[in-house]
């Protein structure tokens, strides 16, 4: 009896298989990235006072080309798992170490600029900031396996030719796989445009990172 | 934990949220990155499923596992002793005195279960330590194997996730000279992530020669990098307990009624059972971007029991080590068009039992027989979910395992106590069994409130070791030794329910059938085991939560239960042990944050005695009513506790074996009257 059982299950169970070989498809797109409320917040370092205030003063010239609230753009339409395939260039060289020195604009050096303003330049660099991150962060697996949700704030800096040189967690999100995931898909990131947009000056960025899971 | 994963897959479509998040100073806006949930579609067509948290559990009245797993609908306990988890066992659907061998227990998707006859041992889990715990009644067979016919029940223990260092500490103390002690750790930081626990009890138990002293520790560690976890289990315990054996209604040497006069004194004063053994488990778990996991995982678990059963001239010295390597996957794909999960691996285990029975304690190192058995067990299985539409959800899944079992019985004839008139070596046995398991469910969404299943299974049982080793009856004058070539047991189950969540009102109602064939159990008349004839077992199982007034959480269960026999000379009889019915009633009061107050009802009906195949007996085990009461309190970070169970000192007892020589005559194991618990705990972080 046993033996015509496992002959039935053996029958039954190829049979089976073979259909879900037949009918298989690999999943679809499910891991969501979507950036969109990028607003960087924006510090200067310390010990650079005159940049910050020039950003801080009344812009003297046109108001900015567009609002600094939530930017618009949409996300890239990227499927899970397939790599960085709009990653930007990456630097030719290693990033500096966190303590390295590093170039900064000077008053002076701000207020010879003929254009654009700093505001501007800021509200554009954010705007990349945010087509370039939103299009590299990606939900990581194993935090959307175990349920895994929390905000973690990088604090980066961008040098004047846009390579970022530091890039640190200044506040956890409470679990090492979103914090990591975050600083490395970030890691080798430049920021091309920061060069046209800087002029000459470094800019430290506080970038909140939420994860968040959402229906299902 | 396979299931528990499964679980938590996460399915659906990339999210776009917009969200303006409130902002501190310098931080105006962050970058959302958003993913689908855990589905927990994946969890349907599963049939009937209980989740019992973390939250319920501290509210519970229940003071160690099997209590509480035996208020919940279609679940029964029995404890021998009622001292602190300790050789109790969990029945799912009533399958009497075979119990552990129908209800699959896992924790952490790991078996419990041992390939002897010893039952799970509960009191080293302490119930601080659970993160959750799922019960599936009617399932388990196809993802966790044999021995699951009643159902399966994973205990999921804790491990924090979050970053930082918690630790918790309860000391307790209460009547009987009962002490307990509780601590476990975590620290989480980076990659790495420890946890690490620790819990003591001892307790001199409601009769004379029933002192109980457990120890466990249990340890976690966890390496997460890149999308991958390595982890290392670690699990150690130490048991002493002593067994003061039954108490007679009618002594058959002196007549006396021990139950009424002596419900607390022993009948075997020197009898106990040590156990102490130690578990490890490591592998490695990959989290894929497709949303698959991989599991790689190896398990090694060693035990030792010493025993002295001084009436039946016994003292056993048995060792069980078990190698377990059980691999996995877990994928999300579609099938035509259709989101769908599977679920597929492998399963082996290799055990060795040794096993010296030797006269008494004085003469171990002369065992009269010393057993050794192997068996390995290796089993492939695969599970699929797929959801035919938005509210139609459809599992199939399928297992084929095989089992291997060789014995070997080395038969002293000079030992003490030996005596080769009337005992002899069994001859060496070697046998191997291939069977299949299956289930299937479907489940339609009606409302999004209400729904309906439909779930079917055909689950498999081999024989433990413990049971194919025994003495034979050859005929009215002949016993002989022998290991008992068993067949496997059979069961077909069906199960069909509502289930219904709305707000704070939740409910369920589960009607099943199932059908066994070579039921295996112990035989009090030839005192072997045996394929039974065929039995069935059906019922109905309701349960339901409310809250009201935001502050009364109401919870209750009822379970109609029938199992009877089919076939035989016990056609149409009741198994022994398995009440009609049972129900419990619980309703907790938060009068605010930090005070509550539980008051707990239970009822176990009335059901025959063990032995009492043939129904008649005349007496029964009798129907008992148990009043509980809690009340804790947060003073200062300390939560205070006092518990009292049994409240009305209702003299019961859970189980009892009738004389098959002396009609009236039985044996009952009596439980505490009332016991009073205080305790004191605290949670630390930072």
């Amino acid at each position: 009896m046993p033996d015509h059982n496992i002959a039935v299950f053996l029958v039954l169970s190829v049979a089976a298989h073979v259909a879900l070989l037949l009918a298989y498809e690999p999943a679809t797109p499910e891991i969501g990235h979507s950036g969109h409320i990028v607003q960087l917040s924006v510090t200067e370092r310390a010990g650079h006072r005159s940049a910050a205030a020039a950003t801080e003063a009344p812009a003297a010239g046109p108001p900015p080309a567009t609002p600094p609230e939530p930017a618009t753009a949409p996300a890239a339409e990227r499927t899970a798992g397939t790599g960085r395939a709009q990653a930007s260039p990456e630097p030719a060289q290693a990033p500096a170490t966190f303590d390295e020195p590093e170039p900064v604009a000077t008053a002076a050096a701000v207020a010879a600029s003929p254009l654009p303003s700093p505001r501007e330049s800021e509200d554009h660099l954010r705007r990349s900031v945010l087509d370039l991150f939103s299009q590299r962060l990606d939900y990581p697996a194993i935090a959307r396996r175990k349920g895994w949700q929390g905000t973690v704030t990088l604090r980066l800096l961008i040098e004047p030719d846009g390579r970022i040189s530091r890039l640190q967690v200044d506040r956890t999100s409470g679990y090492a796989a979103l914090d990591q995931a975050a600083v490395e898909s970030l890691q080798l990131v430049s920021v091309p445009q920061a060069k046209h947009w800087l002029h000459g000056r470094a800019l430290e960025l506080l970038v909140p990172v939420e994860y968040r899971l959402v229906g299902g | 934990m396979k299931l528990h994963s499964g679980y938590r897959l996460a399915l659906g479509l990339t999210g776009l949220l917009a969200a303006a998040c409130a902002s501190a100073a310098g931080e105006t806006d962050r970058i959302l990155v958003t993913a689908t949930r855990l589905d927990p579609q994946q969890a349907r067509a599963r049939g009937h499923v209980t989740i019992i948290t973390a939250k319920d559990i501290e509210r519970s009245t229940a003071r160690n596992l099997p209590e509480l797993l035996g208020r919940e609908a279609g679940v029964l306990t029995r404890s021998l002793y009622g001292n602190n988890g300790s050789r109790a066992s969990v029945d799912i659907r009533g399958f009497g005195a075979a119990a552990t061998q129908n209800t699959l227990i896992l924790l952490d998707g790991r078996r419990l279960n041992d390939v002897d006859l010893s039952a799970v041992d509960y009191s080293a889990i302490p119930l601080q330590s659970i993160e959750r715990i799922e019960i599936i009644r009617n399932g388990g067979s196809v993802l966790y194997g044999d021995g699951a016919a009643g159902g399966s029940i994973n205990i999921i223990t804790r491990m924090p996730d979050k970053a930082g260092t918690t630790a918790f500490a309860r000391a307790g103390a209460g009547n009987l000279d009962t002490r307990q002690l509780d601590a476990h750790v975590s620290h989480n930081s980076g990659p790495v992530a420890l946890f690490a626990g620790a819990h003591g009890i001892r307790s001199d138990g409601y009769r004379d020669n029933n002192d109980m002293q457990q120890y466990s520790l249990n340890g976690d560690v966890r390496y997460t990098r890149h999308n991958g976890e390595l982890f290392l289990k670690a699990w150690w315990d130490d048991q002493d307990l002593e067994l003061p054996g039954g108490r007679f209604n009618v002594n058959p040497i002196d007549g006396t009624n021990e139950l009424s006069d002596d419900r607390k004194g022993a009948s075997t004063p020197d009898d106990y059972a040590d156990q102490r053994g130690y578990s490890l488990a490591t592998g490695y778990s990959h989290y894929w971007d497709n949303g698959a996991e991989t599991v790689l995982d190896f398990g090694f678990r060693s035990k030792n029991q010493k025993a002295l059963f001084e009436k039946f001239f016994e003292y056993l010295d048995s060792d069980l080590e078990t190698w377990s390597l059980t691999p996995r996957i877990i994928l999300p794909h579609r099938i035509a068009g259709r989101t769908a999960q599977t679920i597929a691996g492998i399963d082996y285990y290799d055990s060795d039992y040794d096993s010296d029975r030797s006269l008494n304690k004085g003469t171990r190192n002369q065992p009269i027989h010393s057993l050794s058995i192997d068996q390995t067990s290796m089993a492939a299985y695969v599970d699929t979910t797929v959801t035919l539409a938005d509210s139609l959800h459809l599992n199939l899944g399928g297992r084929i395992q095989r089992v291997e079992q060789e014995g070997r019985d080395d038969f002293d004839t000079n030992a003490p106590g030996s005596n080769p008139m009337f005992d002899n070596k069994a001859p060496d046995f070697d046998q191997d069994d291939t069977e299949y398991m299956l289930e299937a469910g479907i489940e339609q969404q009606l409302t999004p409130a209400a729904a309906v299943y439909l779930k079917g299974s055909r689950s498999a049982r081999f024989a433990t070791v413990d049971e194919v080793f025994e003495f034979v009856q050859v005929d009215p004058a002949v016993f002989q030794r022998v290991f008992s070539p068993l067949d496997p047991q059979i069961g077909k189950g069906l199960d069909a329910g509502l289930k219904y969540r709305e707000g704070s009102l939740s409910g369920q109602a589960n009607a099943y059938y199932m059908r066994l064939r070579d039921e295996i159990h112990f035989d009090p008349v030839t005192f072997t085991n045996i394929n039974l004839d065929p039995t069935r077992r059906y019922g109905l199982e309701l349960s339901g939560g409310l809250t009201l007034l935001s502050r009364l959480d109401i919870r209750a269960n009822y379970s109609w239960m029938r199992s009877e026999f089919r076939d035989g000379p016990f056609d149409g009889n009741d198994v022994p042990l398995v009440p009609r019915h049972t129900a419990s009633l619980q309703a907790t009061w938060r009068q605010s944050p930090a005070t509550d107050v539980t008051v707990a009802l239970n009822y176990v009906s009335n059901r025959y005695f063990d032995n009492d195949q043939t129904n008649d007996f005349g007496e029964k085990i009798p129907s008992y009513r148990t009043l509980d009461l809690q009340a804790s309190h947060v003073y200062q970070g300390f939560r205070l506790a006092a518990r009292i169970n049994n409240l009305l000192a209702d003299k019961h007892f859970d189980y009892g074996v009738s004389s098959t020589f002396t009609p009236g005559v039985y044996n009952a194991y009596p439980l505490p009257e009332r016991t009073l618990l205080f305790t004191v705990s605290r949670e630390f972080s930072s």
